[in-house]
């Protein structure tokens, strides 16, 4: 399947909606975006960090932290930090205009594709 | 959400350690931010790698793979500088909004940078108000001479071929500060890479600091760049390659000169020394603090706190009962408001103990009283039957008596000088 660059507002949308359903920490977000879009949409980590930052400092999403141990770690070794992320009251409402703002477009786009009529369905494969 | 602590699998190999520490360098965010930056890009790595050692990857190319994905190193810290820049210069903005009535400069609509003199800083094309001019109510940061600078309208400028030096005046001018005081540079280059790696390399003929381009392909991209700023941090963290040593490039206002250094250079001229008495310092139990105690509390409490912001700097010398210690005044503000509660449980601890000592005190003292009404009474009793055995009718009963009641007189003596003892050392106890 072919792999599609989100625009920055489609991807706050998709990371919203993601945190919406639970809370995540970030390797996780970017994982549960490739698994429902089975592959087809790409977050990676240099886009998908700089934005839960934003998200964090818009107060969107709130965070806490937790301590995650290796397996093979030391019982006294201190492991490493896994920073969770909430979606906050704030961020539920920007989802919600985010998903209205996103319907009004496609509904837009969708008025040319009836004007364009049937016959324009089969241009892609015709060119292909 | 306090999450207990889970087994995952983890490399936990140098080269990510490594990394994370370049890429901490490059953020250029205070200490708090970045090391809350640097631990989220850690805990993605080491899962990363961990997938990509179950998908059959070896180690060494799960690692190289995972810091891959990140992309450009400088470009993923400017992402993050963005992110966290630009809601601070909204709440600038927002304050200068506020505050800046009747006192906004004019703004030029046209203007190019000219060539290097003394008539291009006004060229700039972009004003700027100094927040202790304009900005009501704004919070500095962190040190009170590190106030917001906000370019009213943007501060835009071509780099051409102009100095690092050209582009600081002409924003301290339109800041209206008298001049840029600029930095040591230790002409330092980042990552390890070689100069001619770098886009934008630094090198300081004279002292003076010019951005040039090593590579001739990229000559001409660097005559074109512009670089955009709403605030002198944006400004400053324009500079992509410009290394100033520990902590990155900052700045200063002080007797209205603007001031660029590394943020520790900066700090360590601010920072102060000041004493912190440990005999006015009580643990909970009670107990006085020992200095080994006030260096614990200040490693675990106030160093990721406190000292680590931008420009952290401390020195700690113990000596005695007094711990002598160098940081920023706002690092002394932040320690004295946690040892406060170990002074005020302290001062707490020594009233009790005083208020004690004067009870103690009275109980002896009336003790002393009525010991010496005791010894009165039976110096005048032996004094009396002493007058019977003197008369030729004595009975042996008296003279025994005698011998008991001067026997009960030296005791009572005893007793009486070691009350008096006791006062004397509780009078005086510290």
């Amino acid at each position: 399947m072919p792999r599609s660059d989100l625009k920055s507002d489609q991807t706050e949308l998709v990371v919203l909606s993601v945190l919406a359903a639970e809370p995540l920490y970030g390797y996780a977000i970017g994982k549960r975006v490739a698994e429902m879009s089975a592959g087809a949409l790409k977050l990676g980590p240099s886009r998908l960090y700089p934005l839960l930052s934003k998200l964090e400092q818009s107060k969107l999403v709130t965070t806490s932290w937790e301590e995650v141990k290796a397996a093979n770690a030391d019982a006294g070794s201190d492991g490493r930090r896994r920073k969770w992320y909430r979606l906050t009251a704030k961020g539920t409402q920007r989802l919600a205009q985010r998903i209205e703002q996103h319907r009004r477009q496609m509904s837009l786009i969708e008025r040319f594709i009836e004007t364009a009529g049937p016959d324009a369905v089969s241009v892609e494969g015709a060119a292909s | 959400m306090q999450k207990s602590t889970q087994i995952v699998h983890s490399s936990n190999r140098d080269p990510i350690a490594e990394w994370l520490r370049v890429f901490s360098m490059t953020l250029g965010l205070p200490d708090a931010e970045r090391r809350a930056i640097v631990d989220d890009l850690e805990d993605h790595l080491r899962a990363r790698v961990d997938d990509l050692l179950i998908l059959g990857a070896t180690e060494h190319d799960a690692v190289q793979r995972a810091i891959a994905e990140l992309g450009e190193t400088a470009e993923l810290a400017g992402r993050f500088r963005q992110a966290k820049h630009g809601q601070r210069r909204r709440q600038l903005m927002s304050w200068t909004a506020i505050g800046i009535a009747g006192i906004a400069v004019a703004v030029s609509s046209v203007g190019v940078f000219g060539p290097r003199g003394a008539g291009q800083a006004a060229a700039v094309q972009a004003s700027a108000v100094t927040a202790e001019a304009s900005v009501e109510g704004a919070q500095p940061d962190h040190y009170p001479d590190r106030p917001p600078i906000v370019f009213k309208g943007g501060f835009s400028v071509t780099l051409g071929d102009k100095s690092f030096e050209d582009i600081m005046t002409a924003a301290a001018e339109r800041a209206g500060l008298r001049s840029s005081r600029l930095p040591e540079w230790p002409n330092k280059v980042r990552f390890n890479r070689a100069v001619a790696e770098l886009p934008l390399a630094v090198r300081t003929p004279e002292g003076r600091v010019h951005m040039v381009s090593q590579t001739p392909g990229f000559v001409e991209e660097r005559r074109q760049h512009v670089i955009e700023a709403g605030t002198i941090e944006d400004l400053l963290g324009s500079f992509e390659e410009l290394d100033v040593g520990l902590g990155g490039l900052d700045y200063r206002v002080r007797d209205g000169e603007l001031v660029l250094g590394s943020q520790q250079t900066l700090a360590a001229e601010e920072s102060v020394s000041k004493a912190y008495d440990l005999t006015t310092l009580s643990l909970p139990g009670g107990d006085r603090m020992s200095g080994g105690q006030v260096h614990n509390l200040l490693s675990s409490h106030l160093s990721y706190q406190t000292s680590q912001e931008p420009g952290g700097y401390l020195t700690y010398t113990e000596a005695g009962d007094v711990v002598f210690i160098r940081a920023t005044p706002n690092y002394h503000e932040a320690l004295d408001e946690v040892l406060e509660p170990l002074r005020e449980r302290r001062q707490a601890a020594l009233q009790e103990e005083e208020a004690k000592r004067r009870e103690r005190l009275a109980m002896l003292e009336a003790e002393l009283v009525d010991l010496r009404a005791k010894h009165s009474d039976l110096r005048h009793r032996l004094r009396e039957n002493q007058m019977r055995l003197d008369s030729p009718d004595a009975h042996k009963a008296a003279w025994r008596a005698q011998i008991i009641g001067e026997g009960e007189l030296a005791d009572l003596e005893g007793f009486i000088a070691a009350i008096r003892e006791r006062i004397v050392d509780t009078k005086f106890a510290n």
